[in-house]
């Protein structure tokens, strides 16, 4: 459905944000996971035709987004990482706005569409209320609310879930994965736990390079065998970090847990089954250090 | 702490760029406002430009100008926090309220103050420049910088910022402090029309914020040398309205919280409407539904979203409320001629919206463009919104027609605001259609350019307050591109040779000439419509370089396809209209006018004074075509040598409007050359010479006529409706024009002329013999056969003898019984008329069939003026008196033999309701009907004071009439005004006041001085005696023209049997410039035991001469004046009951000692109280017990 060919683009500044970016992306949820800074949202900009590459070419479903963006404009859901909106407009006529410009002609099927949707994102009894109002949490559910406008076939979300409670991540993963049924959905995120749950494919990008793609179980499975792990105090970190390929550490009751990345097991370390986060980690490990090499 | 906050601010400012910039702005204006010699603030004339007057009012115009600073600077740090988000981060901090705040306020107030100290900066240093013209400049004094600096501008830096720090800290927001500074604009605005009457300038000085009005009010009757020496004080009115002001400031300060612990901008939430209970939720892909972007339904959408985003602001409603405000403020008194309105006329209205709305739009323009071109971006939407299917089309026209439409409404409430005004008034003849189409098309579709253009500049712009000051920028050259030569309306964006409106006339040709221009511009703007959509931003910023590469591919082919053909029409009509106006029509620049007529001034000084032949008959044949603004003229002429020497030759001066090749001159052996292209003039050769007495006969033939379009130089004289023209207009005029010469000191030095008398001096008898209208100007015998258009009435001085029709065309033949001085006007419009007969004189009024509230009051006054000035001087020598109107763009009544034109602005459209007030028809028509006998009966020797000889006695004939009629009440009022004019009028000489005596055409002098002094020698010799002295002074020199009489003689005729004393009150009264000191300094009120009242004054008496220039010496005064006790105001005498007593006591120079007894207690007492003799202060002669 879309196809992402040698993109290339460098601002002004001398930031390389896309570096021959290559993707191919069908219906379904696609995560495109990276570390802050990483190019996601330059990416994700270009495809929805907000900015210019300096080359390459993406095409959706038959649209050159480049040459026709007026085109994929119409059949395209958008969700900014941050985003503010007008002042002193309510949830209901600013929904109601965007519907008009989105092309929902029919006055009484838009009423329609923008209640039903803000009563999706749960904002209905807040509907006569300011936007710019918001808590940060409902603003992002008014994103995604227009996001959702006119039935978009390609839905790029930035960053969706920041500023979520547990209860409205997991009503809006649910609705995620039903739309992805029949759509194409790309969702952007620095967030290990969002990809796991809610995609079939990913991609991991830094430094405006796809580092890794693929099905997540696959990849991550690549990874058994070759993760290790040892709970020591903070003193004994600094020692272990210059000797072995530390991957991930957290902290757990006050010490720190150690991941490492190795063929054989490391003296002191257990076994550990791998997830992809440390997939994740380890992908950035190796490319930050063949940067440096 | 206090320190520590004052001394954050002052580096936080200094590391700004826009400290700099400011500074540097400052600088130069007060740099070029000295430096260069296109500019001048203040002074003037004999005014120096370093003088310490011309310092002062630059530095406080340019507190105008500080309230830019005070708002980047106060207001910025009042709102900083808020803006930057900081609020929660510095408030939790523990800090001391007043230190904190206060030292804020300080230390950006000592920011302001450093950066306006570069205006008096900017204004020495540019007076030190080499090239500047030395003769405009005194000696540096840098007490005259400094001391107004810190007296007069710091208060006013100090109270503007205190007043913006208090509003940003309520309302935390920078369109508040924008509205405050209109708000102060629109206060001053209002102030400056409250000047303008005398009985409300104090109250103006103390409510002008800048005190711009106190200044004036202080140095209103500053003489030049006292505006070259000396400096304001901060004292008395001064002082007052700087405290009330601070006052207010602090006030608010107090108010807005500084002095409390600062809090958190509070978030107000406007109670939500209820909402219905939440649908059943219903699976999104069920909510799906095609998207079919509709073009027309996203523009629209859009333009009722960015009108309601402007439009339901609180800034919007400020802004129409301040509209309101700036239009009804003035209506609420009589601000006219003589403190009297006119009728509410559509004309007027509309000029007064464009005038109280002029600096709202451009508010709008600046403050809006940014907020709507930006909005997308500074709301944070912009990706969401630009992601939709909408295009760059309608994105950008629909926020160009928002603000349109924001304009319009504004209009619209204008509109409505003057409509009721009207309808309370009852002027029910509203002419909705000249609303719409003047504000419409002449004011609001330069407007919608004017917005183009500052959308193109906002998108060129990396931010929007670049944006705004490009605009700025812009705005601001608007107003030296005249003195840089560039007035012409191609160079000056949006403009166009705008015609006033008359309600005679109409639109005349301005529609067309505006509208040629409208498509010249509109076809520019087109081009920036079309560029700025192609650097539109969508999605997130790109820099101006990657727009500009992107252009060619963001307006595509049709966009290309309309900025060629707006260029081809651009250019075409451009290329038209330059052909128009300076090919066909010559527009020139100031700076060529000038320096044509110094040349001309070169070139032909040498035949002034050549002798010339002076018409002793005329028969003039006119055939107006009013519709096509054209006439043709053959008039036949019998002129004499009136001089001793033979005449050879003459130079023959071109009117404007007339070719040279349609004049012929027809004098039996004469020859007419070429005219010259440039001075517009030849030579008329004789064979023979005319000789010395010698009469000749012949006719000038001539056709004048306006063609295509033109920038400048209208002919007003010829016009559809209202056709109004003069000989000396018409026809060629002989001999050296000296009135051609320039006359301003500057202009003459810089093109290498000497400097010229005003006026031939007194005793030069060489000009007895000429008249004041110039050598031509004679008694002439004088008929005329005028024709015009079927529907209009033609008029020339004379008695009509036959009126006929032919050719569908309406003839008028008119024959002048007696002589009369060749001066004529012909006349053309459709007139209604009102014909009665007073005594056998046939008075007739022609005026315009919507304007006829006046036209009994006039007839009343010109029978009035007959009986009286009959009886005083002597009968009328016609037996007719005509008044008709004329257009507008002309504004003055002129007094023909038996024919007085009177502007349509004057007198017809005067409401005269009000009984209390003035009434200066029926004093304009008295004066008009007494230049039949000064002036017309008696003329007046070309020398110095000739003007005094028609006009001061027309103001006193024409004030004895008035005063007949309405009483002395109302003739105080009027002297009140007369005497304040003059009192002006001298302050604003250029060169030198001139004693009455040799007014050098000074109108100040012949007009205002005349009236003043006229009556005071009347209370001084009584009326009886004055008439009969005038009477004698016109016998002698009724149509006299051997010589003409001079100011000399008609002082002799005024001293003839009065006293001693009265006549040395004469002599000085013309012959010396005086004013009198008359202060009442204390009174003592004593109750006696036989029931009455005692009261003893004090009274300072002094008496001064002054010269040319202001200079004052004391003069010995002993003189009988008016001591008055009154029971009530004396400026506000109803009946004369109220006046207690009025007599006059002999007062001497120095303190005066009376003693009065009164049978009931006064209220006032008074020296002088009805300022009978010219006194700079007058409110120190009443004395309020």
């Amino acid at each position: 459905m879309l196809t992402i060919t040698d993109l290339n683009k460098t601002y002004g500044n001398g930031v390389n944000a896309l570096d021959g970016v290559n993707l191919n992306i069908d219906k379904g949820v696609f995560g495109l996971l990276g570390p802050n800074g990483a190019g996601k949202s330059s990416l994700m900009r270009t495809i929805a035709a907000l900015q210019s590459a300096d080359s390459g070419s993406i095409i959706f479903d038959g649209i050159d987004v480049m040459a026709q963006p007026q085109a994929l404009r119409k059949t395209l859901g958008y969700l900014p990482q941050d985003f503010n909106v007008y002042p002193r407009i309510s949830a209901y006529d600013l929904l109601d706005h965007l519907a008009i410009l989105k092309g929902l002609n029919n006055a009484k099927a838009r009423k329609e569409a923008v209640d039903g949707l803000l009563a999706h994102t749960n904002l209905y009894q807040h509907k006569n209320k300011a936007v710019s109002g918001f808590s940060g949490g409902m603003r992002q559910r008014f994103g995604i609310a227009q996001a959702l406008l006119g039935d978009p076939k390609l839905l790029i979300v930035d960053e969706p879930t920041a500023g979520l409670d547990p209860e409205e991540r997991n009503r809006f993963h649910n609705l995620l994965v039903s739309l992805g049924e029949e759509k194409v959905v790309i969702l952007s995120t620095h967030i290990v736990e969002d990809v796991s749950e809610l995609c079939e494919k990913m991609a991991v990008l830094a430094s405006g390079k796809i580092l890794l793609e693929g099905n997540p179980l696959q990849l991550v499975g690549e990874l058994n065998d070759k993760i290790w792990t040892k709970t020591v105090s903070q003193a004994e970190v600094v020692e272990l970090e210059s000797e072995l390929s530390v991957i991930s550490k957290r902290l757990f009751a006050g010490r720190t847990v150690l991941n490492v990345m190795s063929d054989q097991c490391p003296e002191g370390f257990a076994p550990a089954s791998a997830g992809l986060e440390d997939l994740y980690f380890s992908t950035l490990h190796s490319h930050r250090n063949g940067q440096t090499a | 702490m206090l320190l520590s906050m004052v001394r954050f601010e002052w580096r936080y400012y200094l590391r700004q760029p826009s400290f700099y910039v400011i500074a540097l702005l400052f600088f130069l204006l007060g740099f070029l406002s000295v430096a260069s010699n296109n500019i001048q603030i203040g002074a003037g004339g004999e005014v120096m430009k370093n003088s310490p007057f011309s310092i002062t009012q630059s530095i406080l115009v340019m507190s105008f100008i500080s309230m830019f600073a005070v708002v980047n600077f106060v207001g910025s740090t009042a709102i900083r926090n808020h803006q930057h988000l900081m609020e929660e981060l510095i408030f939790s901090k523990p800090l001391s309220p007043f230190s904190y705040q206060f030292g804020r306020f300080m230390g950006s107030f000592a920011v302001v103050m450093a950066v306006f100290a570069f205006i008096p900066l900017g204004l020495l240093l540019g007076s030190l420049m080499p090239w500047v013209d030395a003769s405009r400049f005194g000696s540096t004094s840098l007490l005259s910088y400094v001391l107004p600096y810190l007296q007069l501008a710091l208060p006013s830096l100090l109270l503007i910022s205190t007043l913006f720090y208090a509003m940003a800290t309520w309302f935390r927001s920078l369109m508040a402090l924008y509205l405050t500074a209109v708000a102060m604009l629109v206060l001053y605005t209002l102030t400056g029309e409250m000047a303008s009457q005398p009985q409300y300038r104090t109250l103006a000085a103390l409510l002008d914020p800048f005190a711009l009005r106190t200044f004036a009010d202080v140095t209103r009757y500053w003489t030049i040398s006292e505006k070259n020496t000396q400096l304001v004080e901060l004292s008395g009115i001064m002082l007052q309205n700087r405290l009330l002001w601070l006052g207010i400031a602090s006030v608010l300060l107090g108010l807005s919280g500084v002095f409390r612990s600062p809090k958190l901008t509070k978030k107000r939430e406007k109670k939500p409407l209820k909402v219905g209970t939440q649908p059943k939720l219903i699976p999104v892909s069920t909510l799906a539904m095609a998207t079919l972007p509709n073009g027309r339904l996203q523009f629209w959408a859009r333009v009722k979203f960015e009108v309601r985003q402007v439009l339901l602001t609180a800034p919007f409603v400020v802004l129409g409320v301040l509209t309101v405000f700036n239009l009804i403020g003035p209506m609420f008194n009589d601000f006219g001629w003589y403190g009297t309105s006119n009728w509410p006329l559509t004309q007027d209205m509309v000029d007064n919206i464009a005038g109280a709305t002029g600096l709202l739009m451009i508010i709008v323009l600046i403050y809006y463009s940014a907020e709507i071109v930006w909005r997308e971006r500074t709301s944070g939407m912009g990706d969401i919104v630009d992601s939709m299917p909408v295009s760059n089309l309608s994105f950008w026209s629909s926020k160009l027609v928002s603000i349109v439409i924001v304009m319009t409404l504004l209009y619209v409430l204008a509109m409505c605001t003057t409509i009721v005004f009207q309808l309370i008034k009852g002027q029910a003849n509203l002419e909705l259609s000249q609303y719409v189409i003047r504000l419409g098309f002449y004011y609001l579709v330069p407007l919608i350019m004017s917005a183009v253009l500052a959308f193109f500049l906002q998108v060129l712009s990396p931010n929007k307050y670049a944006g705004m000051g490009l605009f700025v920028g812009y705005y601001l050259t608007t107003f030296v591109m005249a003195s840089w030569g560039f007035g012409h309306s191609l160079y000056n964006f949006g403009q166009s040779p705008i015609l006033a409106y008359s309600d005679m006339n109409g639109y005349g040709w301005g529609l067309v000439s505006h509208g040629m221009y409208m498509i010249y511009w509109g076809a520019f703007s087109v081009i920036l419509f079309v560029l700025g959509y192609g650097l539109y931003h969508r999605g997130p910023q790109q820099s101006l370089k990657t727009r500009l590469n992107l252009l060619g591919y963001q307006i595509g082919g049709s966009g290309k396809a309309i900025v060629a053909s707006a260029l081809v029409v651009f250019l075409g009509m451009g290329g038209y209209l330059f052909y128009q106006t300076k090919v066909v029509n010559q527009h020139q620049t100031a700076d060529e006018r000038a320096d044509l007529r110094a040349d001309y001034e070169k070139a032909f000084k040498q035949y002034q004074g050549w002798p010339i032949l002076v018409a002793t008959k005329v028969n003039a044949n006119v055939d107006l075509y009013p519709e096509a603004r054209k006439l043709v003229a053959n008039i036949k002429f019998e002129w004499q040598n009136k001089s001793a020497t033979p005449i050879e030759k003459m130079l023959v001066q071109l009117p404007e409007h007339t070719r040279g090749e349609t004049v012929q001159i027809n004098i039996p052996h004469s020859t007419l050359g070429e005219f010259d292209g440039r001075y517009r003039n030849t030579w008329l050769t004789f064979d023979t010479p005319v000789m010395p007495g010698e009469v000749v006969q012949g006719d000038i033939q001539l056709t004048r006529g306006s063609v295509g379009i033109a920038e400048s130089g209208f002919d007003f004289t010829v016009v559809e409706n209202g056709t109004f023209i003069n000989n000396f207009e018409l026809l060629p005029v002989f001999g050296y024009q000296e009135n051609d010469e320039l006359s301003d000191r500057h202009e003459r030095q810089k093109r290498g002329l000497a400097e010229k008398q005003r006026a031939n001096k007194l005793e030069d008898s060489d000009f007895y013999t000429q008249n004041f209208f110039g050598v031509d100007g004679d008694f002439i015998q004088f008929e005329a056969t005028i024709s015009t258009v079927a529907d209009q009435i033609a008029i020339a001085p004379g008695y009509l003898q036959k009126q006929w029709q032919q050719n569908g065309r309406q003839y008028f033949h008119y024959v002048m019984d007696s002589p009369m001085v060749n001066f004529f006007a012909i006349i053309s419009a459709r007139y209604q008329v009102e014909r009665t007969e007073h005594k056998g004189i046939a008075v007739e009024v022609y005026y315009h069939p919507d304007h006829p509230w006046n036209v009994a009051r006039m007839i009343e006054a010109v029978n009035d003026s007959i009986d009286y000035y009959t009886l005083a001087f002597g009968p009328y020598q016609h037996k007719q008196m005509r008044i008709m109107e004329f257009p507008s763009y002309r504004s003055f009544a002129q007094s023909f033999a038996n024919t007085v034109p009177y502007s349509e602005r004057i007198g017809f459209i005067t409401d005269l309701r009000n009984e209390d007030n003035i009434d200066p028809v029926y004093y304009v028509t008295a004066h008009e009907v007494a230049h039949q006998w000064w002036g017309h009966q008696v003329g007046a020797a070309d020398v110095q004071g000739s003007a005094v000889i028609s006009e001061s006695l027309s103001q006193y004939s024409a004030l004895m009439v008035l005063e007949k009629k309405y009483g002395e009440n109302m003739i105080r009022k009027f002297l009140k005004y007369e005497l304040d004019r003059y009192l002006r009028g001298r302050s604003s000489e250029s060169i030198s006041e001139m004693p009455l005596l040799r007014s050098e055409n000074q109108a100040y002098i012949h007009y205002q001085k005349g009236a003043v002094v006229m009556m005071a020698i009347k209370d001084a010799i009584g009326e009886a005696r004055l008439n009969d002295n005038l009477k004698a002074f016109l016998m002698r020199y009724q149509y006299r023209n051997d010589p003409f009489p001079t100011t000399l003689d008609l002082v002799k005729y005024l001293k003839q049997d009065v006293d001693e004393a009265q006549a040395e009150f004469i002599e000085d009264s013309f012959n010396k410039i005086i004013l009198y000191d008359l202060r009442l300094t204390n009174v003592v009120m004593t109750q006696l035991d036989n029931g009455k009242v005692q009261l003893d004054l004090t009274i300072h008496a002094g008496r001064k001469l002054a010269q040319g220039k202001g200079e004052e010496s004391e003069l010995p005064l002993d003189a009988l004046i008016d001591i008055g006790v009154f029971s009530a105001d004396p400026d506000k005498l109803e009946n004369d009951s109220e006046v207690l007593l009025l007599e006059k006591h002999r007062l001497v120079s120095g303190e005066n000692s009376l003693t009065l007894i009164l049978d009931g207690e006064p209220s006032y007492v008074g020296v002088d109280p009805f300022i009978k003799l010219i006194d700079r202060d007058a409110k120190d002669n009443i004395f309020k017990l």
